[in-house]
């Protein structure tokens, strides 16, 4: 979540509580200084203020876009990352098709599969044990 | 298995993500949809009105602005999953949020 959306976040709340006081507040008022036997004509002249109407609508309005605002672009860090560069694609979600979905694997350097492949079973210990051996060596 | 068959393979741990950053949007929104609609005291057809005008607007939002006008390519079908799989769970979260913000406001 971005700075300027949790801002307009904090804004749109306070706005939607101080509506809902001001509203709280006009029907108290309401409340006292009415009569219930009133008919309905007269009860039609006591809406709710345009005012509030507005600042109601304007603070949904301003949380609606905040938390539009609180989606970033999906960024990627490579596992071997070097030169500290971020991959992004500029989406803000993932693409659902797997030939797509496993670009973003080949790009990270990420194996999905490798909680099958690097089990002790499937991994040439001979190998392995020959390329550490020779990392030792070059200490 | 042809290789057309192959390119319509989905990746369900992608299609879980979308889903869930769907249900994020909706649930606050709807939320934030009832309360306002408690405060402005709407009553019956009224406040589910607004329920549906504000819950067809998020989402047609969410589609030009996420999805960028191509819902299908994060949703298997998203007529269905964006409109209609959770549409009774926001109704009942909007309903919750506009009766307790009416009740505390009138």
């Amino acid at each position: 979540m971005s700075i300027l959306s949790k801002v307009l976040f904090g804004v749109g709340i306070i706005q939607l509580l101080h509506a809902g006081f001001s509203s709280y507040e006009f029907h108290q008022l309401l409340k006292s200084s009415t009569n219930i036997n009133e008919s309905s004509n007269e009860q039609k002249l006591y809406q709710l203020p345009n005012d509030i109407k507005l600042e109601v609508f304007i603070s949904l309005a301003i949380l609606t876009v905040s938390i539009f605002l609180s989606f970033n672009k999906l960024k990627y860090y490579p596992i071997n990352n070097k030169n500290d560069e971020i991959i992004t694609e500029g989406e803000y979600l993932s693409n659902i098709q797997m030939s797509k979905a496993s670009n973003v694997d080949n790009l990270v350097g990420s194996d999905p599969t490798g909680y099958i492949t690097y089990l002790p079973n499937m991994v040439d210990i001979q190998a392995k044990r020959k390329e550490v051996a020779e990392y030792l060596k070059t200490i | 298995m042809s290789e057309d068959m192959f390119s319509q393979v989905k990746s369900s741990t992608n299609i879980q993500i979308n889903k869930q950053r769907l249900l994020y949007v909706q649930d606050i929104t709807t939320l934030l949809f009832g309360l306002g609609s408690g405060i402005l005291q709407l009553e019956s057809l009224q406040g589910f009105a607004m329920f549906f005008i504000g819950f067809c607007f998020i989402n047609l939002l969410y589609i030009g602005i996420l999805c960028k006008f191509q819902p299908v390519k994060y949703y298997v079908n998203p007529l269905q999953e964006i409109f209609m799989d959770n549409f009774v769970r926001e109704l009942t979260g909007y309903v919750m949020s506009w009766t307790f913000s009416y009740a505390i406001v009138g």
